[in-house]
Parts: structure tokens; C-alpha cells; sequence
């Protein structure tokens, strides 16, 4: 891990020696990048020539610390994070260049219920029931370019690579690696005021989660996590080393309009995925398997005048997760034959979101003031299957959010002021059970329900919280861009449920180029 | 903008329509096969239990007059077994270890039939535990508890190197054994004691039964002179040890093999005054091995002392269990697999009574035992039989 911080330091020095920009006088931060260029934020590379400027570079280090875990115990109870990146839009005649590169740090407290890294995994996720602290260190690397090669078409490509590595410090111990490598090629075409794109969209992701248990006097079990708080207990005092592979293949579309004042930008996205598990490479043990498809569509309304912005955006998602147990048996030479797969549970997602912004504009980069709210609706329906009972737990989500930013004009420097709030709530049923077919029976299932780990999760996800953030960014033009911004973060359950409330204080500090 | 709505929609629909479906099942008709000697038997009571090898998940279904059970299962490789007790004391029963139910076998599938053995194996139950105690002069007088065994079955069964002993946790608060573990292996809660002997040196005959006390005197008279309780000093066996320096024992009572103790400054043992759950076990062929492997030894769950480990004993090395607990609220300390219900002593502590099985009736002169592995209906309380005779 060492040998990796050094390489990683050197690549990250590089990527900030950037030549002299003149554009960095007018951008006051990476967010009015993304603000006028709305093709940055798709999964087109091609995106990356419709900037309008030559140069501008972020390099950037934060910490932050959070406690609390609204009572969702696979959360840590607290977490500090530091993070150095950097990112990079450059464009050297006619070619447009991105670069990024970034690492992370986390250190948790009173991390159990969660063996994995993010949520990535669908099947059955590893996890333990002992808390303790864990260390997680995310390394990431980003590039991209986008070419003109005719008066009206472009071409572009993106990759990206993402390492994560991850230990706990108490038994049983899960140390984890994870590995992402995403590639995405694209193409635009322009006539007049329209743009249009196409790209396609691999990954490949992979983590292997190791357990053990190293004290001589403790052998604590580790658990095999299913659907709605319900466990199957692997070993006691044996190691387990799974492995997980993921496989994803999509492709997108854009949509780009301008005329006069009006900017128009949607996007579809659509992709599958594939995911296995193994606990035996070299005798073809299978543990589970996923099959998912997802879709997003968002677009993008903007009216621009001199004098002030209006952006409205909407977006839908919807995401499909079949997540099966393998069927197979051992052959005399002791390897694993598969004889097909069994649906074991499935998810379904969908997502709906509605933002409106309303910005009063100093110029074209800076706003003097910024109003920013937004709806959305959640709902998802997991379900866990042992023919003839399924088991469900369909839940909802309402959330309203609104922020507003102020901006200060200080002598070669600005002042932003933010202030918001937001308040969500939900519903649903915990657990269902119904039967696929009337007069037979419910087997007796083999897993044990955890159902302080049912209700909690139930709870996250639908109790009413409400929140509050506020945040000051101080940048600074001269002698260079520079700029630092403390936030809090706060989020609370109701006070009849006695919940851990969340809690976030974070300081960031970067230079602009 | 309407094109682009419209291939989306066509999009969700196409996906949507290929959803898997959730009715994966395989119909599984099986047929019992009486044993030899027997043309008919009352197959409406015999219940066959189909296992899924692999998750575990347990099917279950009466059969027809005819004998047949015909079950839709989801796919996969399960075993099949059937157990039947008659009201006469038979036990009919058969397993086949292994099949493969797979989808996409092609043709119809077939009847698979199982065959039905009278049980000629270990038919050792736990007849009397007498563990509450009774009222003393001054005070409750716990002293006198002891267990009877039974041979239930029509074969001599011998008890040389079976093992006994209370499943942990011995007292009334949910076990974290049940709540953090698969139970595939049963905890022995602080000592395990063994029936010493070579292999057939302590036959117990058909009909037979064998008493176990933890104090092996006459605790009516000499120097513990306890009206209400009971005399022990005839009984067969005693759980006594040298390293146990206030248990008694009469002479001529033969002590049991103290094959495993976690506490070595206990001074006494005691069966749980609250209920004991006591089961009687094989340890197989190496029981010595076996109990100093530490493979074979957890911390209990959760536990702040996390250096005294368990004996785990593989739930089907389990001959007999009976779930003896506090109260009909208490919580359970086994699966349903070793008992599917639980007794209990209603009313005070200390009164002299104890849980016994029900007779069923008799066979060639030897009473038969209620065994149905549910204790809630197999067990009733009494009077400690021994204070009787």
C-alpha cells in the first residue's frame, strides 16, 4: 500500500502543473463548469468539446467527519474522511482533455452488519455482527478526450479506474480489495443548434472480501447477508474468502438544444449488468448470481439572460435486480457442476425528481444570489422467494429540499453563504408474506431473521427526518485562485424514536487554475 | 423529443416483459413402500419431510391413504425422509439421501418411491427428569435431582460411551446461541458426563430404564434427613467426581465418566432449578478426541468472557433431547429438529414434582413411551416417581 501512496503522490503533482489560464479569472469554482456546460455530467466524452473555455484545473483537499447512523447499525457510528483530488479540463487546438485523479481515505468507528465495499453487490453480501473499526483507502484515475473529425461530427473516449482497499481491526476481520475499470467511447454530431450523442458504457468490477479470525480465543461466525434482515451463518473459525465479479454494458443517448435563451439537454441511459459470486475458484463453487438492468432519463430546461438563470431538471429512474442461488452439484473429482440457477429474491427501483433553480447573475459566472429546491419520490419493493412464500417489503420515499446561496463581492475575493434544509419521508409495509400458490404450504426456511436489522433498515429508509446544511466558501483571486469552505451538516429523526441523529462537519481547501 | 419518449417507453416495456418468473417449482409425487411384513399402515399419519441439501429449506407433507405425497417444491437437491411412531409404540421410517429435483428435465417425472423400515435403532429417551427440588425444613432442598433413560424400543441398546448433559445456557434468558447461530451444533452447558464402558458392558434391556443422581444418597434420612424429598441411594448411576468436592455418592453406585468440565472451581453440579434442557448424545467412535479438539469448542455468542468455549456436540449425534424451560414464555434453547415444543413445571418452584413422558400403551409387556419429538405434547408432570416407590 505504501509503494501505491508514492506513485500516487507523483501522478497527483503532475496533473496540477498546468500552464498560465486566463479562463480561471471569471470561473469561481468547478460547479459553474458544470452549470454551463451540461454534457459534462452525461456519459458522453464527446461533452468535453462543447466548454467554453480553454483551461481550468481544480486541485483540492478536504476532511470530514460524520457521526451518527440514524439507527442503521451497517452504517458506521462515525466515519472521518480525507480526501486529495484533482481535476482538469484542458483544450489544446482542437483536442479537449479531461483528467482526474483523486484519493480517499476513511476511517470508520463502530462498523459491523457491512463486510463489502458500497453497495455495489446485489446477491448475498458477507458481513459480521461484532463492530469495530475499519480503514478504507479508494484510489481513483480518470481520462478522457473528445475530437472534432468533420465539420459536424466528434468523437471521444473515457476511462476510468478506481481501486478500494479495505481492513477491520477486530475479529472477525474482513479485508477486502475492490477494483472498478469503466471504459466509454462516444460520438456527437452538431448541426446548427442541435447535438446529438451515442456512447457505449463497459465495467468491470471486482472485490474479494477475506474472513478470518485471527485471536486464538475468539471464533466469532461470519454471516451471509439476504434480503430483508434475514442471515444464513457461514463458519465459525474457518476463513472465508469470496470473490465477486460484476460485468456492466450499456449506452446512452443526448440530446442537446439551444435557441435564444433557452438551453434544452436529455439524456437516456440504459444497462445491464452481470454479477457472480465464488467461494471455490478451483473447485467452481458458486455462491449466487445477478442479473440487473437499470435505465435513467433526465433532462434539463435552462433560460438564460444576462441578468439571471432558470433551470428546471427531471429525472426518472428505474432499476431491476433478479438475484439467483445456484443450482449444482459435486462432481467424484470434487469439482462443482452448475444444473441451472433458482430466482432467490429480486428488487425493483424507481425514482423521480424534480429540481427547479433560480440564480440572479452578477455575469455570466458568477450569480449574485442562488435559490435551489426540489422533489423526489422513491419507491422499491424487495422480495425474497421460497417457493411457495414470497416475502416483501414494498417502501416509499417523499423528499423536499431547498438552498439558498448568497453570494458577497469582496475586494479580490467573493463570499458564498449557504443555507438549506430538507425534510423526507416514508412508508411502506415491513414484511409480507404471500403465497406464488393457494393449499401449499410455507417451508420451513433455513435462514434466521435478525429483526432489530429488518426494523432498522425499515426505519432508515421511511421514517420522517428532517435536516438542515449551511456552508461558507471564501475564495480568493489574487495573487492566485484560491478557496476554503466549511460546512455543517445536520440530520435528525423524530424525537419520539430514540435514533442517533446524523451529524456532518467538513473543511475544504483548493486552489484553482 | 416524441421519438426519444417513445423508445423509452418501449424500452421499460420490452424489460419489464422479460421479467423472471417467480413460480419456479417441481411437482414431486413419492410413494412409501411398507417393510417387509406389513401390507398396509396408516399412511395418513406419516408425514414426509423433504430437505434441500444445499439451503436447508424443509418441505413437509402428510400422505395419502394410499401412501403417496405429492409436493411442489422449488428446484434443487434435496433429501427425503419420513418418521412415524404408531400409538403401539412402532417407528416406521426411511430416507433417501439424495435427489435431484431440476427443472428442464424433459420428460413428466416419475412416482419415486421410498422405502419403510421398522426402526431397530437406538430407541433411548430421557423418561423423568426430576430437577425443581422440594420444601426443606428451613429452607428449599435442591439436592435430589436425577434422570431417568428408558429404553423404548424392542432391542437391548447398550449405554457405554453415550454422553448427557444441559444445553447452555442453563438459565431462563434467550439463548445467544439460538439468536446469532445456525444451531447445526448444540452447546453442552459446563460439564458433559459419559457412561463409562468398553462397548457392551451396561446393557439396558427392552422395557428397561436407568437412573442418573446428582446426589446419590438418602436424602429422606441419615445425615440430610429431608421429609419431602427422596431416596437416591439405590439408583443406578451418580454424577460424581473426585474434582467435585460436595457431591455425594452412596457405595455401590456407580459414578459416571466426567468427559469434559468448563469450570474447574465448580464444586458441585446441579441441573437447572428453573428447567434444564438435557439431551443424551453419541460422541461417535473417538468421544475423548473429540471433546479436546478445540474445532469443537465456540465462545458463547456476545459474551463478555470470550475464553470459556462450549463443548458443540452435531445436532444429529442427538439420540434424545427434551426442552425443559421455566415457563410457557421462556425461550427456546434448540432447534424444532431436537424438540419441537417445550415443557415446563407450572406453578412453584420446589414442589417435589418432575416432567415425565406420557405411556402410549404396551407391547409384549413393556411399556411404550410417548415420543413425537415435541415435548409440549409428549411430557406431563408428576410427582418425582422415585418418591412413590
Amino acid at each position: 500500500m505504501r509503494s501505491r501512496e508514492v506513485l500516487f503522490g507523483f501522478l497527483f503533482s503532475l496533473s496540477t502543473m498546468v500552464s498560465a489560464q486566463t479562463d480561471t479569472l471569471h470561473i469561481p469554482s468547478i460547479r459553474e463548469i458544470y452549470k454551463h456546460n451540461n454534457w459534462l455530467a452525461a456519459n458522453n466524452p464527446v461533452g468535453l468539446s462543447f466548454n467554453r473555455f480553454r483551461s481550468f484545473s481544480v486541485a483540492e483537499a478536504g476532511y470530514s467527519y460524520h457521526n451518527g447512523n440514524l439507527g442503521n447499525v451497517s452504517i458506521p457510528a462515525s466515519t472521518s474522511i480525507y480526501s486529495v483530488y484533482s481535476e482538469s479540463f484542458q483544450t489544446v487546438n482542437k483536442v479537449s482533455l479531461y483528467g482526474k485523479i483523486g484519493y480517499t481515505q476513511y476511517q470508520n468507528g463502530e462498523q459491523n452488519w457491512n463486510g463489502m465495499t458500497g453497495d455495489h453487490w446485489q446477491a448475498i453480501n458477507l458481513c459480521d455482527s461484532i463492530s469495530g473499526k475499519q480503514r478504507s483507502e479508494q484510489y481513483q484515475l480518470a481520462a478522457g478526450f473528445s475530437l472534432p473529425v468533420h465539420q459536424h461530427w466528434l468523437l471521444g473516449a473515457k476511462a476510468a479506474y478506481q481501486v478500494q482497499l479495505t481492513a477491520k481491526d477486530i475479529d472477525p476481520r474482513n479485508k477486502n480489495q475492490w477494483m472498478e475499470w469503466q471504459f466509454t467511447p462516444g460520438m456527437g454530431y452538431m448541426y446548427r443548434d442541435l447535438q446529438l450523442g451515442a456512447s457505449f458504457l463497459y465495467t468491470h468490477r471486482k472485490e474479494t472480501v477475506n474472513y478470518q479470525n485471527m485471536g486464538s480465543h475468539t471464533a466469532y461466525p461470519v454471516l451471509a447477508a439476504y434480503p430483508l434482515g434475514n442471515f444464513k451463518t457461514l463458519s465459525v473459525g474457518e476463513n472465508v474468502n469470496w470473490y465477486y465479479i460484476g460485468r456492466e454494458v450499456g449506452g446512452s443517448l443526448q440530446l442537446g438544444f439551444n435557441r435564444g435563451p433557452f438551453k434544452l439537454f436529455q439524456e437516456v441511459d440504459g444497462s445491464v449488468i452481470n454479477q457472480a459470486i465464488e467461494s471455490n475458484r478451483v473447485q467452481n463453487r458458486k455462491e449466487g448470481e445477478s442479473n440487473i438492468w437499470q435505465i435513467d432519463y433526465k433532462g434539463k430546461l435552462q433560460r438564460v439572460s444576462p441578468l439571471f438563470r432558470h433551470e428546471w431538471v427531471w429525472q426518472a429512474t428505474f432499476g431491476h435486480v433478479n438475484n439467483y442461488d445456484p443450482l449444482q452439484h459435486q462432481t467424484e473429482s470434487d469439482t462443482w457442476q452448475s444444473d441451472g440457477k433458482l430466482l432467490r429474491s429480486t428488487r425493483r427501483t424507481s425514482r423521480y425528481a424534480l429540481t427547479y433553480e433560480y440564480d440572479q447573475l452578477r455575469d455570466a459566472w458568477h450569480p449574485r444570489f442562488s435559490i435551489f429546491s426540489g422533489i423526489s419520490y422513491y419507491q422499491a419493493e424487495s422480495a425474497l422467494l421460497f417457493y411457495p412464500a414470497k416475502f416483501t417489503q414494498p417502501i416509499h420515499r417523499f423528499t423536499v429540499h431547498a438552498t439558498f446561496v448568497r453570494n458577497f463581492l469582496l475586494p479580490n475575493a467573493l463570499l458564498d453563504l449557504s443555507f438549506g434544509g430538507q425534510y423526507g419521508k416514508g412508508g411502506g409495509s415491513i414484511l409480507d408474506e404471500k403465497q406464488l400458490q393457494s393449499g401449499e404450504n410455507t417451508p420451513e426456511i433455513p435462514l434466521w431473521q435478525n429483526r432489530n436489522r429488518l426494523q432498522q433498515v425499515f426505519d432508515y429508509e421511511t421514517m420522517s427526518r428532517w435536516g438542515m446544511n449551511a456552508s461558507i466558501t471564501y475564495t480568493r483571486s489574487v495573487p492566485f485562485s484560491w478557496f476554503i469552505r466549511a460546512g455543517v451538516n445536520f440530520e435528525r429523526m423524530p424525537q419520539y424514536v430514540i435514533r442517533e441523529n446524523f451529524q456532518k462537519i467538513e473543511v475544504h481547501t483548493g486552489l484553482l487554475f | 423529443m416524441k421519438k426519444v419518449s417513445y423508445l423509452l417507453l418501449v424500452l421499460i416495456l420490452a424489460l419489464a416483459s422479460c421479467s423472471e418468473s417467480e413460480d419456479q417449482s417441481y411437482s414431486v409425487h413419492i410413494q412409501l413402500l411398507p417393510p417387509d411384513g406389513y401390507t398396509t399402515l396408516p399412511y395418513e399419519e406419516m408425514e414426509v419431510t423433504l430437505t434441500n441439501k444445499d439451503q436447508g429449506t424443509v418441505y413437509s407433507l402428510h400422505c395419502s391413504s394410499t401412501g403417496q405425497a405429492s409436493l411442489d417444491v422449488e428446484p434443487g437437491y434435496y433429501s427425503a425422509s419420513v418418521h412415524h411412531q404408531t400409538n403401539a409404540g412402532l417407528i416406521f421410517s426411511g430416507r433417501i439421501e439424495s435427489l435431484a429435483l431440476l427443472p428442464d428435465q424433459g420428460e413428466a417425472p416419475d412416482i419415486i418411491e421410498l422405502p419403510l423400515s421398522q426402526a431397530k435403532t437406538n430407541a433411548l429417551v430421557i423418561k423423568e427428569i426430576y430437577f425443581g427440588g422440594c420444601k426443606g425444613y428451613y429452607e428449599n432442598y435442591q439436592a435430589d435431582q436425577y434422570i431417568t433413560l428408558y429404553n423404548n424400543s424392542d432391542q437391548t441398546i447398550y449405554l457405554d460411551g453415550l454422553c448427557v448433559g444441559v444445553v447452555d445456557p442453563g438459565n431462563n434468558l434467550e439463548s445467544p446461541w439460538m439468536a446469532y447461530t445456525e444451531m447445526k451444533r448444540i452447546p453442552v452447558n459446563d460439564l458433559t458426563w459419559q457412561f463409562p464402558g468398553s462397548g457392551k458392558e451396561y446393557p439396558l434391556a427392552p422395557g428397561e430404564e436407568t437412573t442418573i443422581a446428582t446426589n446419590a444418597v438418602d436424602h429422606t434420612g441419615g445425615e440430610f434427613q429431608h421429609a419431602n424429598s427422596v431416596d437416591l441411594s439405590g439408583v443406578d448411576w451418580g454424577f460424581w467426581d473426585v474434582s467435585l468436592e460436595r457431591q455425594n455418592i452412596t457405595a455401590g453406585v456407580k459414578p459416571m465418566t466426567l468427559l469434559a468440565n468448563l469450570n474447574p472451581l465448580l464444586v458441585m453440579y446441579a441441573l437447572p432449578v428453573n428447567g434444564p434442557t438435557f439431551m443424551v448424545f453419541s460422541l461417535q467412535d473417538s468421544p475423548e478426541e473429540y471433546v479436546l479438539d478445540p474445532e469443537n469448542r465456540e465462545p458463547r455468542p456476545n459474551a463478555s468472557n470470550q475464553e470459556k468455549r462450549y463443548l458443540m456436540v452435531p445436532k444429529e449425534w442427538v439420540i434424545d433431547c427434551i426442552e425443559c424451560v421455566k415457563d410457557a414464555n421462556s425461550p427456546k434453547r434448540v432447534p424444532n429438529e431436537l424438540d419441537n415444543g417445550k415443557c415446563y413445571i407450572p406453578g412453584d418452584r420446589y414442589s417435589g414434582r418432575s416432567i415425565i413422558r406420557k405411556k402410549t400403551g404396551t407391547t409384549d409387556g413393556r411399556t411404550v413411551y410417548q415420543d413425537t419429538n415435541n415435548s409440549a405434547e409428549d411430557i406431563e408432570v408428576t410427582t418425582a416417581t422415585l418418591k412413590t416407590k
